[in-house]
């Protein structure tokens, strides 16, 4: 249970007002004399006894469960390496992919040699964390669904991750037109899927071009993003033409939609 | 040189002894970071951007902070230098930020992160170290790094008797006034974490000067600290 405490701003070294007999969580430390102190700049909050301070910009901190979408940096002696824009980058198992045959099995020498084919040096991919190390920094990804896997037809806009909440549905479809896939880690992928043609069409092309200008927009004004946030955004600048759509005025259009508290 | 210091109470450029100059705070300046800042006191402006926190090279090896300072070849008020990078003065305020940061920066929150500094003069008219210091803890701080405190930096310097705040360049370069002696302090304890001097007019220090001037800095730095988290609070606000 998140029970608000003072509202206020804190800075680095900043004491948190709390109650005595709180805990330092995340955020926080504990001096020498026992005061619980700031060392982020944001908004303190406490669940129970814990305080901790929730940052208003930092790099991601994976969750167990998170939707992510990474860059394959290393291909390793049966794993892969993944730059999700953490303050490390996640591991992927061999064992925690999808075969695309779709067979269950344990993993052979054989496979190891193919995994280039499955997932090769820069190659985008959505997952799922599976799990966190015991000291909380290093992720383990899969992609045991067929939701999941290598990412093509689209375009991948990077926002700060404060800005995309959990939702129930992170891969979804825009007006029956374009999909886009929000990563937890601030990464999103704007697609167009349909397995049927080789080639995307022009008209989607622009569409995709359209909905990742609109996302970093969003990204620039502060407004926390999400399919109806999207769709609001994309009425209000529905006259303005793909050339003009990044400029200064336009943001001055959506800035009032929701801001960050 | 034979310019005045100090003109009926007044300094060149119309302060008092112990007043600092306009500090502008700009966050954000630089797109492709995890943070930046931009710092002008007067007429020195420094820019800070933060790389990170990232993978090390080596997995499992424990994380560090790079630093890289750079000055543009046009900041100078003084005589054009053609490059900077790579000179003692340079090598050796890198090691020191470096030493400093990793004081005051949490990284045990990241054990295996890297974190690269970047540090950029624009324009150099005195206390360019100081500005840096500043600059690079507001950049930190944007970056959303974990830090134990504000580090804070303000220089001081010693005329007939009088100690100045917060040099420009024409008077840390003139040979009547003992300059220029920078410190840096954490912004609640005022613990000292940086203490530098290095004057050209061949003055002897003496404890009651230091003392005094020390004194005049920690001084500057608290003022330099309520003005960064002013600017800070505001530029989260709107």
């Amino acid at each position: 249970m998140e029970i608000e405490i003072e509202r206020n701003l804190v800075m680095p070294g900043d004491v948190v007002p709390c109650p005595t007999g709180s805990m330092p969580g995340y955020g926080t430390y504990q001096n020498e004399v026992g005061e619980i102190v700031s060392n982020v700049m944001g908004y303190p909050a406490m669940y129970n006894r814990l305080v901790c301070v929730n940052s208003l910009r930092g790099c991601y901190i994976g969750e167990t469960g998170n939707v992510v979408i990474g860059r394959i940096s290393q291909v390793g002696n049966k794993r892969w390496k993944v730059d999700i824009g953490a303050s490390q980058e996640a591991a992927l198992q061999l064992s925690s992919i999808d075969l695309p045959t779709g067979e269950h099995r344990i993993r052979s020498e054989e496979d190891q040699l193919h995994m280039r084919e499955y997932f090769n040096h820069n190659d985008l991919l959505s997952a799922e964390v599976q799990s966190k190390s015991q000291e909380g920094k290093a992720i383990n990804l899969q992609t045991r669904s067929s939701k999941f896997g290598k990412l093509k037809n689209g375009m991948l806009v990077v926002v700060s991750p404060n800005l995309v909440a959990r939702m129930r549905q992170h891969f979804c479809q825009l007006n029956n037109e374009v999909d886009i896939i929000f990563g937890r880690n601030g990464w999103i992928w704007v697609y167009y899927n349909n397995t049927n043609e080789l080639e995307v069409p022009l008209i989607r092309r622009q569409q995709i071009v359209r909905i990742s200008c609109l996302l970093k927009l969003m990204n620039k004004a502060l407004v926390m993003i999400s399919p109806e946030k999207i769709q609001q955004v994309f009425e209000r600048t529905s006259d303005i033409e793909l050339e003009d759509l990044l400029a200064e005025s336009t943001l001055e259009r959506i800035k009032d939609i929701d801001a960050v508290e | 040189m034979t310019e005045e210091i100090l003109f009926y109470g007044f300094r060149q450029d119309g302060r008092r002894p112990g007043e600092l100059r306009q500090i502008k705070i700009k966050l954000g300046v630089v797109d492709n970071s995890s943070g930046s800042a931009l710092f002008q006191i007067g007429h020195t402006s420094v820019l800070a951007f933060i790389h990170g926190p990232k993978q090390t090279k080596h997995e499992k090896e424990s994380g560090h902070i790079h630093c890289y300072f750079n000055t543009a070849y046009f900041s100078s008020s003084g005589e054009r230098r053609k490059f900077s990078k790579g000179d003692k003065k340079s090598n050796e305020f890198e090691a020191n930020v470096r030493t400093m940061f990793e004081s005051v920066v949490l990284m045990e929150n990241n054990p295996h992160s890297d974190i690269d500094i970047h540090v950029l003069v624009l324009a150099d008219d005195g206390s360019v170290e100081c500005a840096a210091i500043n600059a690079i803890t507001l950049s930190l701080i944007h970056a959303g790094v974990p830090l134990k405190d504000f580090l804070v930096s303000c220089s001081s310097g010693f005329y007939s008797g009088m100690p100045l705040i917060d040099l420009t360049y024409s008077e840390s370069t003139s040979f009547q006034v003992i300059s220029e002696y920078r410190v840096a302090v954490l912004g609640k304890s005022l613990q000292i974490a940086y203490l530098n001097y290095d004057d050209i007019g061949g003055h002897k220090l003496t404890p009651e000067v230091v003392r005094e001037i020390t004194a005049m800095a920690i001084e500057g730095c608290k003022q330099v600290h309520f003005i960064m988290k002013q600017e800070l609070q505001n530029a989260c606000s709107n």
